[in-house]
């Protein structure tokens, strides 16, 4: 276990290194122009941009340059915004409450929503209720965001508030420790705009998990042995099945973390989604690199976490 | 009889027209005897041993009768079932790596199988399957029991299976081709454990094998397969001494043996039938070389019944007496172009 935790561990400090390196060689040497210029913005004065340029050591060599940027983000030190002269870290913390509300909230909505249908629905494989929760799957998946997210806006938000129950607020952000039945009412529509997507995948990933599991030989040795269905589905069936799903999860609560864009816009959450979106506008470039690398880095983590998880739960991961 | 199985048939709708997998088999095995089913791959052996512990899913169309004891098994409750399996039956699997659960160790999986049948203690079933690793020949078993399947060796894991099955003191074992997946030198020592084991516990044993030397290693009973029926049935003697269907001649001949000098194994030439929407006739006769000498083109156009050709000893085949015995004194395999596809 230590051992494969070790080397999980290592694997994913070198994925994010070679993703500081990415970002290094865009941000610093790939870009047109002179990069004191790039990291200064358009309307810096002469000095404003000589100051940039010492404090970044852009008139250093490469290596010194390299060096400097990776001592920062040892330092978490991600730089200073043109725009507002904040720092890019604490910005981007600042705007982290709407996008982890978003994104935790959505996975937790779809998920609670696509295992018991993809069960049921692969308990059933052949039947009508499956045929009906494919379809259904398949037309979720096949909602762009966007319209999802105009529709519901349309329906339950304005149809519905001009219909004299504003049950919905038009969107913007409440933080949970602020008042959390608030923090609810905000969320409610978001959740729902990215779990419609969410849902239809999961459903038809969990449905396919389980009736490949299902057929296993364990399975049938679980039935051998006179066990009950409940538990033959629950204890025998079920967690082998929930591998590709956590997988998954893995990878899309990490890209949710990074910030949405469309979902926080429409709502006007003010997360890293949003944020990303003003600083490639205002081309205040410390901040597109300060978001690009936090996304990075909940990649890197979230799929760290899922292969912990994945351990615990097998043993043949574990113990190799 | 003990275990009686009355005209199984077990049959699949598909798109290509029924599949037979199994359609009219009969056998009984009295108390602590062994039952072996020999056939060819695809003949219908698990296809019948899942019927017996009603594993089928709800696609399998089930007739006829198969008794355990007073229990009847074909139509029965799935809470009736489930008192049955694992306790009065058990069965065990070819691949014991992919029967037992990756995640489980093995001492949970047997413990989770005796208190399934048997209210007892987390404590004393713990007891009962250290006994039982113990006693299946497993070294230490202390270790043994907080092992993961994948930790195993394929014969330790075989002995583990050997060990869940047993250890509600089952009457009947199925035993589907439990050492086709060992090694050889394993594999003996898997088939003296369970002829040792059938001593002790004296359950009942349906030995599924396509393999030769294990018939004749343990079984007292041999039902030979093919194509979802029973050609010949009878002990382990009529069926080596006295074979009497051409596809168990075929079998025979096919064993590779010491004492014979040999250019190559003779295997039977051609593959089994379809199963599905299978013709009337008998299903071997595109493979038989003796249908030429039964008259009237009997073989093409009726399916033989079971006949009696000695005290517990019956085959499906249109041949009589006479010409068997000049058939069998002149074994003739048919030649590649009599084969038809
Ligand atoms: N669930 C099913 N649906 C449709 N056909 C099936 C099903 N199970 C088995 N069959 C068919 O029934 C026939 C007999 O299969 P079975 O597994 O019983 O053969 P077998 O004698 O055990 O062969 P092997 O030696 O390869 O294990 C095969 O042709 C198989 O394709
Ligand atoms: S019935 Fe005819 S075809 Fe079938 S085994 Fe006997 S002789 Fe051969
Ligand atoms: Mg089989």
């Amino acid at each position: 276990m230590l051992r494969f935790l070790l080397r999980r561990l290592l694997f994913g400090l070198l994925t994010l290194w070679l993703i500081t390196l990415a970002v290094f060689i865009l941000f610093f040497l790939a870009t047109p122009g002179d990069p004191a210029l790039n990291f200064a913005g358009e309307f810096a004065t002469a000095d404003q941009v000589a100051m940039v340029r010492a404090r970044l050591g852009l008139d250093q060599p490469v290596y010194v340059q390299y060096l400097r940027y990776m001592w920062a983000l040892l330092h978490f030190d991600l730089g200073m915004s043109f725009v507002n002269q904040e720092e890019v870290l604490a910005t981007i913390v600042r705007r982290m409450p709407a996008t982890i509300s978003l994104a935790l909230g959505s996975v937790a909505v779809w998920l609670m929503i696509a295992i018991p249908a993809g069960i049921f629905s692969a308990r059933r494989s052949g039947q009508a209720a499956d045929r009906l929760i494919t379809i259904a799957a398949l037309a979720g998946m096949s909602f762009p965001t966007f319209v999802v997210g105009t529709l519901l806006f349309y329906v339950l938000f304005f149809q519905l508030t001009n219909a004299g129950f504003p049950l919905f607020p038009l969107g913007g952000f409440v933080p949970i420790t602020r008042d959390p039945l608030e923090w609810l009412r905000h969320m409610i529509l978001p959740w729902a705009t990215l779990a419609v997507v969410g849902t239809g995948t999961y459903t038809r990933i969990a449905r396919g998990s389980m009736l490949e599991t299902l057929n296993q030989d364990y399975v049938r040795t679980a039935r051998a042995k006179g066990l009950g269905e409940q538990r033959v589905m629950y204890k025998h069936a079920l967690p082998p099945a929930m591998t590709p799903v956590m997988t998954l999860v893995g990878l899309d609560l990490g890209g949710l973390l990074g910030g949405t864009i469309i979902t926080e816009r429409i709502w006007g959450l003010n997360g890293v989604g949003s944020l990303a979106v003003q600083a490639v506008e205002s081309g205040d470039l410390p901040v597109i690199m300060g978001t690009v690398l936090i996304a990075a880095f909940f990649v890197v983590v979230a799929n760290l976490c899922v292969d912990i998880l994945q351990a615990v739960r097998d043993p043949r991961v574990r113990l190799g | 009889m003990f275990v009686s199985v009355r005209d199984l048939k077990v049959h699949f709708p598909a798109e290509e027209g029924l599949v037979r997998a199994v359609d009219g088999l009969s056998f009984s095995i009295e108390r602590g005897k062994t039952l072996a089913i020999v056939g060819e791959s695809g003949s219908g052996k698990t296809a019948a041993s899942l019927a017996m512990l009603g594993l089928h899913g709800k696609a399998a169309r089930i007739s006829g009768e198969i008794a355990i004891g007073d229990a009847q098994v074909v139509g029965a409750s799935e809470s009736t079932l489930r008192r049955l399996r694992g306790n009065r039956m058990a069965m065990i699997f070819q691949d014991p790596l992919t029967a037992m659960h990756p995640y489980h160790k093995v001492g949970e999986q047997i413990v989770e199988a005796y208190r399934t049948h048997r209210s007892v203690t987390r404590k004393a079933a713990r007891q009962r399957t250290l006994d039982m690793l113990a006693r299946v020949g497993m070294a230490d078993t202390q270790r043994a029991f907080d092992s993961y399947p994948h930790q195993l060796s394929g014969g330790q894991r075989q002995r583990v299976m050997i060990a869940m099955a047993l250890c509600c003191d089952p009457e009947l074992l199925i035993a589907d081709e439990p050492t086709t997946a060992l090694d050889v030198t394993v594999q003996a020592q898997i088939l003296d454990l369970l002829k040792d084991l059938q001593r002790e516990f004296g359950s009942a044993i349906i030995m599924i094998t396509h393999d030769l030397g294990v018939v004749a290693e343990v079984a007292d009973e041999v039902v030979v397969m093919y194509a979802g029926r029973a050609v010949e049935t009878g002990t382990v003697r009529d069926v080596f001494y006295r074979p009497s269907h051409p596809y168990t001649w075929g079998l025979l001949e096919s064993i590779p043996r010491l004492d014979h000098q040999r250019d190559r194994l003779t295997a039977i030439p051609g593959s089994p039938p379809s199963l599905a929407g299978l013709a009337e006739g008998c299903a071997f006769r595109k493979r038989c070389g003796h249908a030429a000498s039964v008259p009237d083109g009997l073989c093409a156009s009726q399916a033989p019944l079971p006949t009696d050709i000695a005290a517990g000893h019956s085959i499906r085949c249109h041949l009589t007496d006479t010409g068997r015995a000049a058939a069998r004194s002149n074994p003739r395999q048919p030649s590649a172009s009599e084969v038809q596809p």
